[in-house]
């Protein structure tokens, strides 16, 4: 039995593996298929992949430039009329010289002895109203 | 053709697939036989050669001929086996399963396998030894190269050749006693 296994027995030195039919022309075959594949995808392999890559980039570039001017054509302007005005009374608002919430007008002095004496004409309030509209209707959406 | 000429007709303007159909041709052959041994399965082979002839493709424009080419094709094989029988394992591993088993089963099963029962034992042995040990064994024992041409392949000192083989020998031996 253990001269079946002599390492060195020539017949252990055979090759056992077979291969099917035909099998090193189909590798043949198969090898210059994918080399010419190779081939073909070096040649075109830069173009291929930057294709999609350069259409989206392009097509962002161009929805960036299309909402931009959107903006730009619609929105209004830093030195048109209106904004002058809102800016303005913007400061006033800030200067406190416009209050405009419920305590600003509520009479803290209604109780007192002297309110009497503050008393606003309806006439001179109405007029005064009518003068400055502009400014208590911006104040009111402050 | 020699290789010489091989390579001369390969740096031809448009020849070049001409001429690696060619060095294919020559070649194919010898590197399955070189694979199948260290592997054991024909579809395992067959795979490892034609990416191992793709890659020579994809690398023949930088071969500088500081080898010979045969040399360098051989190197492209072994290497590309050696991977392959690392990510063997290592899929063996994760999947929780007995690798030597693996490899036993499938000498059992090969349809391209014509040894006998000796030569099918002898082939569980071989199979396993560590992957470098037994390419140092199947170059030697089997396609009888010299430790010179097999130091210039995997790139290590004839005298490591020597011990490898002889380590690889000893335990072949060692693993037959047990299976008898």
């Amino acid at each position: 039995m253990k001269k079946k296994f002599d390492i060195d027995n020539p017949k252990l030195r055979e090759n056992p593996f077979t291969v099917p039919d035909g099998y090193f022309l189909e590798v043949r075959n198969s090898v210059s298929e994918r080399i010419s594949s190779v081939n073909r995808e070096s040649h075109t392999g830069v173009w291929s992949i930057a294709k999609p890559q350069l259409i989206l980039v392009s097509s962002f570039v161009i929805i960036f430039f299309i909402v931009y001017g959107a903006f730009s054509l619609f929105s209004p302007s830093d030195n048109s009329p209106e904004v002058t005005i809102l800016s303005s009374n913007s400061q006033y608002l800030d200067e406190g010289f416009l209050r405009t919430s419920f305590v600003d007008f509520f009479d803290f002095e209604g109780d007192t002895v002297i309110s009497a004496e503050h008393k606003i004409d309806s006439v001179e309030l109405i007029t005064y109203i009518s003068e400055n509209i502009d400014i208590i209707t911006l104040a009111s959406l402050e | 053709m020699d290789d010489n000429e091989l390579l001369a007709l390969y740096r031809e303007q448009g020849r070049e697939n001409y001429a690696f159909n060619l060095i294919v041709e020559k070649y194919s052959e010898r590197l399955y036989w070189h694979i199948r041994k260290l592997t054991g399965s024909h579809e395992d082979a067959n795979d490892i050669l034609q990416n191992s002839l793709v890659k020579a493709w994809g690398a023949l424009p930088q071969f500088r001929e500081e080898s010979r080419l045969y040399t360098w094709m051989y190197r492209i094989a072994t290497n590309e086996a050696l991977t392959f029988l690392k990510r063997s394992k290592l899929r063996a591993f994760f999947s929780l399963s007995d690798y030597t088993k693996q490899v036993e089963n499938q000498i059992e099963a090969d349809p391209f396998f014509n040894g006998d029962e000796a030569q099918r034992i002898f082939r569980k042995a071989i199979m396993k030894l560590p992957d470098k040990q037994r390419v140092v064994f199947t170059m030697r024992y089997y396609e009888e190269m010299k430790y010179e041409e097999i130091s210039e392949i995997l790139g290590t000192s004839v005298g490591a050749l020597k011990a490898s083989y002889h380590h690889a020998y000893q335990k072949i031996q060692d693993i037959l006693r047990e299976s008898v």
